[in-house]
């Protein structure tokens, strides 16, 4: 971009000569417009190398937090659910807290939500059956993010994938790009548009705390800390416990690395994490063609433009 | 090891007169010990002689905020239990820690310690409630709640019932404001 923006002075010269003087129309030839629609082409392409460079080398903020979650330890008891609606004020739900009738049926966040628990049932271990939370795993690399057309996602250094509202304008991309299913939409109100998902907690890890469905947690299946340190925690788990833990971590490099992290015993599809996602971020497969389109658009007109300025010019000279 | 050195040199005799001796005691304590546990504490359990110096009945209550202490039957558990360690994770556990983590370090204490079968207090290695706690240390909560259940959760009263807490262990403060008025 910055090399094709230098090179447009140059490419303008002959055209402010011809508009300075009619008799020397020549003065665009052919050549010059072929050099000029070249050099532009080749910085498109080296600008588009320097930028995907650029964006490689940032393998994100160093020390962004995350949280680890035990499956084998939860226990289904849903504290984490109430502490939840708690810390951001949602509306009462219709079964409580303590109803172990919700579990029926394999559930989603939803605007009043963040967060829920399932549960599966392990033909392994009957009767010790697997709970998951749901909730928004904060990509390194978030998609929701990258699909969004007005910037309205941030990640923060601290690691949460933040929305705002304001920016919003309800077109729902971040909904069909998150490969967690996690945003949901506020379907209540008509006019505001909102998407609401989980936000770690955010207020509350800048304040030095945990998030409350962390704190919460009765028998820490849920840790918070730097994703690097839970990395280590969890390597140490699975090689302390390989009968326990599948050998796995689930969400170290999943679509880039999410800072939630998961350890199960049963297979990760077992309990229905999408186990098909590639290891790169789901930013890297539009990125080539996305940030293509505003060079397309800003050349072709350019190369057209100039090509029917080269033949209107030959013509007149006939 | 750290900490016995700091012991030695409280007292002023030489560390390294201090230690043969006292490798000579581990060692020949390592050799004795399975034979005297055996015969102190069949099958593992404990034996009845240690009864008198067990609590009979603890309270949990140093992190409740919204719920009543626990009132812990220690007693009733002893029974039921095949051995300290289905509980205290420090003997025949999967995850035994150093004897010198737990024991005192001096050899009086430490031979009581192993005859007797003295644990430290949970909240020395379990940290309470932080503001961030460890997240490579468990804290004292999760350690007393994953200790009940361990069994508890599978006779299906808690976990499977989510009211299996203050219907077995401890009452919401509200609840029990409202029964004792």
């Amino acid at each position: 971009m910055v090399k094709s923006r230098e090179r447009r002075p140059a490419g303008k010269d002959p055209g402010e000569g011809r508009g300075g003087s009619r008799e020397e129309k020549p003065g665009i030839s052919r050549r010059d417009c072929l050099k000029a629609l070249t050099a532009a082409g080749s910085a498109t392409l080296i600008g588009g190398s320097v930028d995907a460079h650029a964006y490689k080398k940032f393998s994100g903020w160093p020390d962004r937090c995350g949280v680890l979650a035990d499956l084998t330890e939860c226990v289904g008891c849903r504290s984490c659910e109430a502490a939840c609606n708690r810390a951001n004020g949602l509306p009462k739900p219709d079964v409580p807290f303590d109803e172990k009738s919700v579990f029926e049926e394999k559930r989603r966040p939803t605007a009043s939500a963040y967060t829920v628990v399932n549960r599966y049932e392990d033909p392994e271990k009957p009767g010790t059956p697997l709970y998951r939370k749901v909730q928004c795993n904060h990509c390194n690399e978030p998609g929701c993010a990258s699909a969004c057309p007005v910037r309205a996602y941030t990640k923060t250094p601290e690691g949460a994938v933040l929305y705002n509202k304001d920016l919003c304008f309800g077109c729902r991309y971040c909904m069909v790009a998150c490969p967690f299913y996690a945003p949901a939409y506020d379907y209540e109100s008509a006019l505001e548009p909102r998407v609401v998902k989980c936000t770690m907690c955010h207020g509350r890890v800048k304040a030095g705390g945990v998030p409350a469905c962390v704190e919460a947690c009765p028998v820490e299946a849920i840790k918070f800390g730097k994703r690097k340190e839970l990395i280590k925690i969890a390597e140490t788990r699975i090689r302390n416990r390989p009968d326990r833990y599948v050998d796995h971590i689930y969400g170290e490099h999943e679509v880039g690395g999410t800072s939630w992290l998961y350890l199960s015993r049963a297979p990760f599809e077992r309990v229905d994490f999408p186990t098909n996602l590639p290891e790169k971020p789901l930013v890297e497969q539009t990125k080539g063609f996305l940030s293509s389109v505003p060079l397309v658009l800003v050349l072709w007109p350019a190369f057209l433009g100039m090509a029917y300025a080269a033949t209107r010019n030959k013509e007149d000279d006939k | 090891m750290r900490e016995s050195g700091s012991n030695h040199s409280r007292k002023g005799e030489p560390e390294m007169r201090k230690a043969i001796p006292l490798a000579i005691a581990f060692l020949v304590w390592a050799c004795a010990a399975p034979s005297l546990l055996a015969e102190t504490r069949p099958g593992n359990a404990p034996a009845p002689s240690f009864r008198g110096e067990m609590p009979t009945t603890v309270t949990l209550g140093g992190l409740s905020d919204r719920y009543e202490p626990v009132e812990f039957d220690h007693a009733g558990h002893v029974d039921m239990a095949s051995g300290c360690g289905d509980c205290h994770h420090q003997h025949g556990t999967e995850q035994p820690l150093g004897c010198r983590e737990c024991h005192s370090l001096d050899r009086s204490a430490f031979r009581r310690s192993v005859n007797v079968g003295t644990f430290r207090a949970c909240g020395e290695c379990h940290a309470g409630p932080s503001p961030r706690p460890d997240p490579a240390r468990t804290g004292l909560a999760a350690a007393y709640h994953r200790a009940c259940f361990g069994c508890h959760r599978e006779v299906g009263s808690v976990g499977e019932d989510p009211k299996g807490c203050t219907e077995m262990c401890h009452a919401k403060k509200e609840t029990a404001r409202a029964a004792r008025k």
